[in-house]
């Protein structure tokens, strides 16, 4: 007996043989055993290759390429308004509190040593007004000398600049932003 | 598919970025399947998986609607995936002797009579698809596209570009060589069984 082709138990397989060549080969299987088993077989592979699991690509590959996506779009001017308006709010304050500072030296000399002498100990708030004033002395000519016009000691300048800018930066970071990004999202 | 996939980019082109992340959802995994049966490697596969979504919604723009999306897209993974492999000097090349599929026939065809087949069985299901992740490199990629992206055969060739006879004959031979596989080890497993009854 001849048996079906490799190319034809195939086509068969894949529904892909014109109607005379598919009534042909319908005739032929109902005689012969092992052309029906190798059909039987390449119906079971192309079943199980059909139907095998995709191979899942790791948690969080969809953020991952939504990633490189966004940046791409043009930030809203909202947006920009936002994200600049925490720092020139920042720097403002800064600026605000220095200049308040330089005009009134005494004002600040006078509350930085009460504060001192009563809640401090000697030594500490010596050892503590020479590291500002070591601070103060590498900060550069230019500040030295505007605050020496000012006729005060340089470390009640440079230590309230530094907590100024600590204190906006966390104010920047966590309540300005945050809050704006919140009413802007609503 | 067809019709979700158009949906969804119309509303990306139409400024809902947010939306490819649906389309990416979609063919992450059968993208994965064919990125990894052409690179040899999850972690390669990923990057350049990754990279092909970002070319992709790139040219989104430029999308024509001349043939299916997936398999705008497919092409668009495979390119990426044989770039990669052309870096690593591994080119997907195209042998003129896979040309002719009744030759491999010959020679790939066992005359041995296959055993009877459960096609519930579990056994079987496990041996197919250990034997389909141990199919040559170069055959790989055609048996995914025509069997988990359930594409035509003209479909393979848009996708790899490669010529029609190469795409049949890959397939072709894809599956004479699971197939003679899938023989030997059932009879194997038919010759043990006996084995211990005996």
């Amino acid at each position: 007996m001849t048996h079906l082709t490799t190319k034809q138990i195939l086509q068969f397989t894949d529904g892909a043989l014109d109607y005379a060549s598919q009534a042909q080969c319908t005739q032929h299987l109902a005689v012969c055993e092992r052309c029906r088993k190798e059909i039987d077989l390449q119906k079971a592979i192309s079943k199980i290759a059909r139907h095998q699991p995709p191979i899942q690509a790791t948690s969080g590959f969809v953020q991952r390429v939504m990633a490189h996506i966004i940046p791409q779009q043009q930030k809203s001017w909202k947006t920009k308004l936002i994200d600049s308006l925490g720092n020139v709010f920042a720097m403002a304050m800064v600026l605000a509190i220095l200049g308040y500072a330089i005009s009134n030296p005494s004002l600040f000399q006078i509350q930085q040593q009460s504060k001192t002498q009563s809640f401090i100990p000697q030594s500490v708030s010596d050892t503590y007004a020479k590291f500002i004033q070591s601070v103060g002395q590498q900060a550069g000519e230019a500040t030295q000398q505007v605050m020496k016009s000012t006729g005060r000691d340089n470390s009640n300048m440079i230590s309230l600049t530094i907590l100024s800018l600590l204190i906006l930066g966390a104010l920047d970071q966590f309540v300005l932003k945050r809050y704006l990004g919140m009413r802007m999202k609503h | 598919m067809y019709d979700q996939d158009r949906a969804v980019i119309e509303r990306i082109l139409g400024g809902d970025k947010k939306a490819y992340a649906e389309l990416v959802e979609r063919h992450k995994d059968k993208a994965m399947t064919l990125a990894l049966k052409m690179l040899k490697n999850r972690q390669d596969a990923e990057e350049a998986l990754q990279d092909a979504f970002v070319r992709v919604f790139n040219a989104l723009p430029r999308f024509e609607w001349k043939s299916s999306f997936s398999t705008w897209f497919y092409r668009i993974v495979y390119n990426v995936c044989a770039s990669e492999l052309g870096k690593r000097n591994e080119p997907h090349q195209v042998s003129i002797q896979e040309d002719n599929e009744d030759a491999q026939a010959v020679e790939l065809a066992s005359d041995d009579t296959p055993p009877d087949v459960a096609l519930e069985s579990s056994e079987l299901n496990a041996i197919i698809l250990k034997e389909i992740d141990r199919l040559p490199d170069a055959y790989g990629p055609t048996f995914a596209l025509f069997f988990v992206q359930d594409m035509s055969y003209d479909e393979i060739v848009e996708v790899t570009g490669l010529p029609l006879g190469t795409v049949k004959a890959r397939l072709f031979r894809a599956r004479m060589l699971l197939r003679n596989a899938v023989v030997k080890r059932i009879g194997n497993i038919d010759g043990s069984k006996q084995e211990k009854v005996a």
